[in-house]
This record gives structure tokens, C-alpha cells and sequence, in this order.
């Protein structure tokens, strides 16, 4: 009831609410749809903690210091969705030995498959402009709730 | 703008080699269905196993000429990669249809001879070694069926494709596919037709 009634006041901005030791903390929560602003480079076992013994000791950070490159990201399709419930049309009819919905799912997984093919406009790219302001909210609140 | 231009001209590459490791894996799992296939007919066939024999029904110069339309059409599909390096288009699909024709060929005599082995008594449902070799080698033909629809593909879309980065990786994937299912067949020929006919 307690957790229930006060979820917006005690609802984790950092990201980080139990000091983690692995990069999974390392980001907000919920995630960033990019997940990681850059890839990080992992040298120990417990990278994060390792981050924030060399980096976070010095108590501050510049944001004219960020620096972030634009990041390539698949753009979103219904055909894996669509594909998925033809086959499970498929299999269900297969299994039953229902002819013609199996045709009809088989023939609806592949010509789902090959309309996909023909769209060539599938990725875009996230402005470094864009990641540069969610990392930057990102930093803020960690600070704030440090 | 000339900079920018250069970045992502060079970020495609990069997504390239990405994407055609991606393919890389797929064949690579593709290998180990192969493998276990193999396994299990070279189990199944191992001398003095009950059931027909494949070699008294088996036609090797009809296979002979199977192995050639296959490695003719990966023979043409090369030529149609070459044009595509010079973006001679017309060509392009000029030797994938030829490649097509090569497959379709390849195809319909399996399926032929599939046909006459199951009419003369050498049928899926009569020893393990017989669903074995229907197993491995109609799974193989199942692949380059999926093979050929996707060449069709190829040719219908290469004139739509605007970029030329899109065509080269897509030729990849298909040149890689291709390639790999010529090799599984000069295994299935040594392991399964002439080994077995021996």
C-alpha cells in the first residue's frame, strides 16, 4: 500500500539506486533508447565501480566537456510482429492438420518477409545534439540525488 | 558538408562489415545443421545397415550433371558480382537470370530423381537410410530452392535499389549463400553419390 501510494516520491531518477559495481547502472533508468551514449571500454570486472573511484572522487562535471558522436539505430517495423503471428497461424494449423489456414499462414510469413526486403530506408541516425541533452539529464539527476 | 558527406560514406563501410559478419554467423550455424545431417546419414549408412540399397537405384551420370548445372550457375553468379563492380546493371541481371536457369535446372532434376527413386522402391519410409538421404540432400535442395526465389528477388529489386552500397552488400549475402551451398553439395556428392555407389 505504502510502495503503491508513493511511488512518484520515491521513484529512482539516477538510474543507480544500490551504488552498482557493472556498467547495467551505469545508465538511466528506464534506459536510453540508444542504450549506451558511447561504447565503453572494459578493463576490470566491476567497470563502473572502477569509473566512479577514478572520476566521480572529483565531484563535478563540465557539460561543455561532452563530447558524443550521432549514433546509428535500426528504425522500428511491424514485420517481425506480423511475421510472428502468421507463424503461429502456421504452426497452430500444421499441428491440427488444418490445410488451408497453414497455407495461409505460410504464404503470409513469406510474402511479409520479401515486402520487408523492398524497404531500404531502415536505419536513421540520433543527433548528437540529442544525445548530448538525455546524457546531460542523465548527469543531472545523479548529481542531484548524489 | 564535404567532410560529413566522407563520414558517413566511411560509417557504411563500417555497418558493412557489421552486417555481412551477422550473414557470416548465419552461415556458420547453417554448417552445423549440415553437420549433423551428414553425421546422421554416415551413421544410418554404415555397412551391413538393413534396408535397399541407393546404388542399385542410382543414375550417376544424372548426378554428374546436377553437380555441373550447380557449379555452373555459382560460375555465373561470379560474372554477374564483376558487373556489378562496374555497374553494368543490364548485365547483372542478364547473368543472375542465367544463374537462376542454371539452379532451376539443378532443381528439377533432383526433384526428378527423387521422384524415380520413390517410384522404383527407394522411399523415405523404408530403411533409416533412406530418410537420411532424403533428409540431407532434400535439405540441401530446400536451400537452394529459397536461393533461387531470392535471386528473382535480386533482379526485380536491383533497379529500385538507389544506393549502390545497399546492391553490393545485398550481392554479398546472396554471393555468400550461394558459395556455401556449392560447397555443401561437393560434400554431398563425395559423401553421399560416390561414396555410396562405391
Amino acid at each position: 500500500m505504502s510502495a503503491s501510494k508513493n511511488r512518484h516520491a520515491l521513484r529512482d531518477r539516477t538510474g543507480d539506486p544500490w551504488n552498482g559495481r557493472t556498467l547495467e547502472w551505469s545508465v538511466s533508468s528506464p534506459a536510453p533508447l540508444y542504450n549506451f551514449a558511447e561504447l565503453p571500454t572494459v578493463s576490470t570486472r566491476d567497470q563502473f565501480w572502477a569509473y566512479k573511484e577514478a572520476h566521480l572522487a572529483e565531484g563535478h562535471v563540465h557539460p561543455k566537456e561532452l563530447h558524443y558522436q550521432p549514433i546509428h539505430m535500426p528504425k522500428n517495423t511491424p514485420a517481425g510482429f506480423i511475421i510472428a503471428m502468421f507463424a503461429g497461424i502456421f504452426g497452430f494449423a500444421i499441428v491440427w492438420h488444418m490445410w488451408i489456414p497453414g497455407v495461409v499462414g505460410f504464404i503470409g510469413m513469406v510474402a511479409t518477409m520479401i515486402a520487408r526486403t523492398f524497404s531500404t530506408d531502415t536505419d536513421y541516425y540520433v543527433s548528437e545534439e540529442t544525445v548530448r541533452k538525455t546524457e546531460l539529464a542523465h548527469i543531472k539527476e545523479m548529481i542531484s540525488n548524489a | 558538408m564535404h567532410s560529413e558527406a566522407i563520414a558517413v560514406h566511411e560509417h557504411h563501410h563500417e555497418t558493412d562489415s557489421v552486417d555481412v559478419f551477422g550473414f557470416w554467423l548465419y552461415i556458420m550455424t547453417d554448417c552445423i545443421l549440415f553437420g549433423c545431417l551428414f553425421a546422421t546419414f554416415l551413421v544410418l549408412n554404415f555397412p551391413g545397415s538393413p534396408g535397399p540399397e541407393l546404388k542399385t537405384y542410382l543414375k550417376l551420370s544424372d548426378v554428374l550433371l546436377e553437380t555441373f548445372f550447380l557449379l555452373a550457375s555459382n560460375f555465373t553468379f561470379c560474372l554477374a558480382i564483376l558487373n556489378l563492380y562496374q555497374t553494368k546493371l543490364f548485365r547483372v541481371q542478364l547473368w543472375l537470370a542465367i544463374s537462376f536457369l542454371l539452379g532451376g535446372s539443378f532443381i528439377f532434376m533432383e526433384v526428378t530423381e527423387f521422384a524415380h527413386l520413390a517410384n522404383e522402391g527407394f522411399r523415405w519410409d523404408v530403411s533409416g537410410k533412406a530418410s537420411s538421404f532424403f533428409t540431407l540432400v532434400g535439405t540441401h535442395g530446400l536451400h537452394v530452392s529459397c536461393g533461387l526465389v531470392w535471386i528473382l528477388l535480386m533482379i526485380m529489386q536491383l533497379p529500385l535499389l538507389k544506393d549502390v552500397y545497399v546492391a553490393r552488400r545485398r550481392m554479398t549475402y546472396l554471393g555468400l549463400f550461394w558459395n556455401f551451398l556449392d560447397i555443401v553439395w561437393i560434400f554431398v556428392f563425395t559423401i553421399v553419390y560416390l561414396m555410396g555407389a562405391m
